[in-house]
């Protein structure tokens, strides 16, 4: 346990800098990582991040890695965790395009005026 | 926010990649796949690719096709180890179940649509196979 915190330690000193995502080493190396844990207990200790405001927060580098060692997951884990993100970040997205649409029709309006 | 979107849904095929639930949790997966395939176009060529790596993998083991080991990852070992010719064949008899509903649906978009996006061919034809795999399985 001690290992795996040291080793979250290290993943959020180092991952918070964009720098390193070119670092194909580094990628092999969460890589394992998350093959030898398995996605749920990987995601659960290098979160996603996906409910932050600002969605430069959001480690969208954990995507490819998540898509190229997943292996022998559970189904269940996609439909209970995962589509339920997907749900809220669906939901988000619309709700964005609702204030959009009322600002630029308010702006249309203004401008009619 | 919706590449965000586009992103998570492109894990699925990942997630198939020799699961450890098919019998227990396929039943729920097709039935939520069977709604988004009917409301949203742009996940086809995910879920249709998902399907295929399901039932080809279970496809193989039940065959006897041998799945190269050699250069795999430990995790891709361990994996593969779980699925022998009873476990693989289990895992399609649950998939044969939701074989006839998600047939349907993709029949109909594939009629609807006038391009074939990425494997939706290849998975109809899996998963037909899959509808006629009780008689040969009772033969």
């Amino acid at each position: 346990m001690l290992l795996l915190v040291t080793f979250h330690n290290f993943l959020t000193v180092y991952f918070s800098d964009i720098i390193f995502i070119g670092d194909l080493q580094l990628h092999e190396c969460v890589g394992s990582a998350l093959g030898a844990m398995g996605p749920e207990t990987f995601l659960s200790i290098v979160r996603l991040n996906l409910e932050a405001n600002d969605l430069s927060e959001v480690k969208v580098w954990l995507f490819p890695i998540l898509k190229q060692y997943t292996v022998g997951g559970r189904l269940s884990f996609f439909t209970e965790a995962i589509f339920s993100m997907v749900e809220t970040m669906s939901h988000k997205a619309q709700k964005v395009i609702f204030i959009i649409s009322r600002y630029l029709m308010m702006y249309a309006f203004f401008i009619v005026l | 926010m919706d590449s965000l979107v586009y992103s998570l849904w492109a894990l699925l095929p990942s997630f198939c990649n020799y699961p450890v639930d098919t019998v227990e949790s396929f039943a729920d997966l097709g039935r939520i796949l069977c709604g988004v395939l009917q409301t949203q176009a742009e996940t086809h060529g995910i879920i249709c690719a998902s399907l295929n790596i399901l039932i080809q993998q279970n496809k193989e083991v039940v065959e006897g096709k041998e799945v190269p080991t050699n250069d795999a990852s430990p995790a891709m070992q361990r994996a593969t180890a779980r699925y022998d010719s009873q476990h693989a064949a289990a895992n399609l008899k649950v998939l044969r179940l939701c074989a006839p509903k998600l047939l349907d649906v993709l029949s109909r978009i594939f009629h609807e649509c006038s391009k074939d996006d990425g494997g939706s061919l290849q998975v109809i034809k899996n998963l037909r196979w899959l509808a006629g795999y009780s008689i040969t399985l009772h033969r």
